[in-house]
């Protein structure tokens, strides 16, 4: 088996990988549609969130709809590409 | 997934990404409503307009259209509360809206070039409707919704060909062909 030290620690890890997943198909996603989406905890997807955001993967923002703070999530062209990375580097150890 | 784990197989991975693509897929059959809404607002309008061009002596039959204000005014508030109730944006749905709100500017243009075109406004409107129809269809990939909207390039030449007065006529047919059938078919299928 291959190791994976050439995929990005960032996007190698359940979580992430599925946020950055949900995220890369749509326009922006609201924090509480990735945690149903993902069946993350809250508290797991705040910090996996913020770890992509802070390498610039995803921009966060958040707002209030009405009373309620809302947090809206949106990949940048930054984690766009490192997306396309990992797919293709995945790609590359499939055909191993 | 509620344990964060670091170490994923190529095939785990590969899972995920395609599962949760899979699953930001937006929710399609919301547009239903607007193929409901404007087609008997058509049929309705085609028909009175038909009924009262051809039978009646009234001089400005084309005004039963106004009954597509408050249509318009339904269609914003709608799609204002869909978009605010929506807890995520999809491309699709925003490239739908561009598609439409485009016919919008489209059928403003020819109903305002009107005397240019020799008055051959239902067909030209039926021809933006049915491109409009047709891409949408492709964007949602829901063949019935293609097909419907192809149907109006076989309508349009028809209602071209025709007396002007049947215009309105053909437009109802089309209507129920490429918005009405399409539309309870979507309203009706599990995507």
């Amino acid at each position: 088996m291959a190791d994976f030290k050439d995929l990005d620690p960032l996007l190698h890890s359940q979580l992430r990988l599925a946020v950055m997943s949900l995220l890369v198909s749509v326009k922006s996603a609201e924090f509480v549609y990735i945690k149903e989406k993902t069946n993350a905890t809250a508290g797991n997807l705040s910090v996996q969130i913020d770890k992509l955001s802070t390498a610039g993967y995803i921009e966060v923002e958040k707002s209030f709809k009405g009373k309620k703070p809302l947090t809206t999530c949106k990949i940048t062209k930054k984690g766009l590409q490192a997306f396309e990375e990992y797919v293709n580097a995945l790609q590359q150890y499939i055909r191993k | 997934m509620k344990q964060e784990k670091e170490h994923l197989t190529s095939e785990e991975s590969l899972e995920i990404i395609t599962r949760m693509i899979k699953t930001a897929q937006g929710n399609v059959k919301a547009g239903a409503f607007y193929f409901l809404l404007w087609g008997w607002i058509s049929v309705i309008a085609s028909l009175a307009h038909f009924y009262l061009d051809m039978y009646t002596d009234y001089p400005a039959p084309y005004m039963v259209w106004l009954i597509g204000i408050p249509g318009w005014i339904v269609t914003m508030l709608y799609s204002y509360k869909k978009a605010s109730a929506a807890r995520v944006k999809t491309y699709s749905d925003n490239l739908i809206m561009w598609t439409w709100i485009g016919f919008g500017f489209s059928i403003l243009v020819v109903i305002f070039a009107g005397q240019h075109i020799n008055f051959q406004i239902t067909p030209l409107i039926m021809l933006f409707a049915g491109l409009c129809t047709f891409i949408t269809g492709l964007i949602i990939r829901f063949k019935p919704l293609i097909i419907g909207g192809s149907s109006f390039w076989i309508f349009t030449p028809i209602a071209f060909y025709l007396p002007m007065v049947y215009s309105p006529l053909i437009m109802a047919v089309a209507i129920v062909f490429g918005y009405l059938i399409p539309a309870y078919i979507l309203k009706k299928h599990n995507l």
